[in-house]
């Protein structure tokens, strides 16, 4: 298995391109309605171990959010989180050309989930009294001028790694604010959150859904993507060795069965021979 | 900050590398490598999540706002008497104490907990699945019509009711069914036919209940596969071309 995932990064692989989920395009869309200059809060809910698949999906995100000149306020609902953050937001951040506290500023950890995220709905000021990276008060950066509340925001975007963050948001902030509602999850998660981003009226506006999720929306915002390329054909290369493992796996299983089921039971005759003495 | 010649940030790469190929050295079985490098991932965690409460949450939302507190305004001295309390703990005595910080945390936070899973999840997913099957099944929200579409209307109904009715202990159950109440041949016929369709309901929500591990199973097998793509990404390009760096170096 580790030889198969190794394979694409050693000999060139190529797949035709993929086109866009619909849910892809929808959180594609999600953003792209967002007025310039307007402030978008993204919650980014992963810690160190999700890294290999989060990261991607992340930098994605807040690769366009910057480039869009939107003011991104990031937060998070776990410990690691605002670190790994910083540590994109910063690298973005330098590629565009957009600067701390006016573009972009980091709330911070917020602990306390249910509690916490309503306390963050009603007075992001009062939850978030200073920023990650500095700890000055967080009123006092440009970036969150004319920001009091969750409602002040055009957008939340949530990236997590498992589906208890996004079902917070969904049912702490989506039940009480008109704010809309947008996730990127790994793949893990995706079936999870699947039911609140589908229907007449979905809760979820758009999802992005593991490395395939942040390919496609590489190409719908025209980023190269080629490293996520062969991360995905890796993905890919696993998944066709798990399947045929599956696969071998059972037709082992059923052949020996059939096998134990038809030969002729050995002893039998003796056995019949016993009976009529 | 450097070292003679290299910077830091290449030796953390360098480490990272070293401490994934520890952890990738359980593929050859349990080995005193993994799990010295075990240790330090839940040390380094434990650590860092000490130092993350102290810095950004003590010190900001419990330190801070208490000094500001006054003979006229003492509410930021609560959040202070309620975490003092849970010290309380210490000692068999005064135990009872910490129970009033926890009543306040565990209360609230079922409550929004719960009032949340009833307005966020139960009835708007109720209402999700209350779709018409009849004629209008066929018509999709935006406009037009589509079997598949109705198709599927049918399969979310019936796969949500034939679950939900798989964790019925009552039906399927010897005895139970339309024809139970009644004595004689008709009551006996009433009841076979009642227990089997119930047991063939409750075998369909099994399907579904197994179709959709299966589903969440196979995502977290992808999730996985990701992980490892990112390890190895991490290894055959960043970390190789450090080592070879730092080589070049030495």
């Amino acid at each position: 298995m580790l030889i198969a995932v190794t394979l694409p990064f050693v000999v060139p692989f190529s797949l035709p391109p993929a086109s866009a989920s619909a849910s892809s395009r929808a959180f594609y869309e999600a953003v792209e309605r967002v007025p310039a200059s307007s402030p978008v809060l993204v919650s980014i809910d992963w810690e160190a171990g999700q890294l290999g698949e989060m990261e991607p999906l992340t930098r994605g995100v807040v690769r366009r959010l910057l480039a869009r000149d939107l003011r991104v306020l990031a937060m998070s609902l776990a410990p690691q989180g605002p670190a790994l953050a910083q540590r994109l937001l910063d690298e973005e951040g330098a590629r565009l050309g957009r600067r701390y506290g006016d573009h972009y500023l980091n709330l911070g950890f917020i602990p306390g989930n249910e509690p916490a995220l309503v306390s963050f709905a009603t007075a992001i000021r009062t939850a978030a009294p200073q920023d990650y990276r500095f700890s000055q008060s967080s009123g006092s950066y440009a970036a969150l001028a004319g920001v009091e509340r969750a409602a002040d925001v055009a957008l939340i975007v949530v990236i997590a790694a498992d589906d208890a963050a996004p079902t917070r948001w969904v049912q702490q902030i989506g039940t009480r604010l008109p704010v809309p509602l947008v996730v990127a999850v790994s793949a893990g998660a995706g079936p999870l959150i699947a039911p609140y981003a589908r229907g007449d009226r979905p809760q979820i506006k758009g999802t992005l859904i593991g490395l395939a999720g942040a390919n496609e929306y590489a190409s719908l915002t025209g980023d190269s993507a080629t490293t996520l390329w062969t991360r995905l054909l890796a993905q890919s290369t696993g998944q066709a060795i798990l399947v045929a493992a599956i696969v071998l796996g059972n037709v082992v299983w059923l052949g020996g069965h059939l096998w134990r089921r038809l030969r002729p039971r050995e002893g039998a005759a003796d056995e019949n021979r016993w009976e009529t003495a | 900050m450097m070292l003679p010649g290299i910077p830091f940030e290449s030796l953390g790469i360098l480490l990272a590398g070293l401490l994934t190929l520890a952890v990738l050295s359980f593929v050859a079985g349990d080995n005193p490598v993994y799990r010295l490098v075990e240790h330090v991932f839940v040390g380094v965690t434990a650590g860092y999540a000490a130092v993350v409460a102290y810095h950004h949450v003590l010190v900001p939302k419990v330190v801070q706002p208490a000094m500001t507190a006054s003979a006229e305004n003492v509410l930021p001295l609560v959040p202070l008497l309620l975490g003092g309390l849970l010290v309380g703990h210490l000692s068999r005595r005064t135990s009872w104490l910490a129970s009033i910080p926890l009543a306040v945390v565990i209360g609230v936070g079922a409550a929004l907990a719960l009032a949340g899973a009833l307005a966020g999840t139960l009835v708007p997913q109720v209402i999700a699945t209350a779709v018409p099957l009849g004629e209008d099944a066929l018509g999709m929200p935006g406009g037009g019509a589509n079997l598949v579409f109705a198709l599927g209307r049918w399969t979310l109904v019936v796969g949500v009711v034939a679950t939900l009715m798989s964790f019925s202990t009552g039906l399927g159950a010897a005895g139970s069914g339309t024809g139970a109440a009644g004595s004689g041949t008709g009551g006996s016929v009433g009841s076979g036919i009642g227990h089997g369709a119930a047991l063939a309901i409750r075998q369909v929500g099994r399907g579904v209940l197994l179709t959709a591990l299966g589903a969440v199973f196979a995502s977290i097998a992808v999730s996985r596969f990701a992980l490892l793509a990112g390890r190895v990404a991490f290894l055959t390009d960043e970390w190789l071309r450090t080592l070879g760096t730092m080589l070049a170096f030495g």
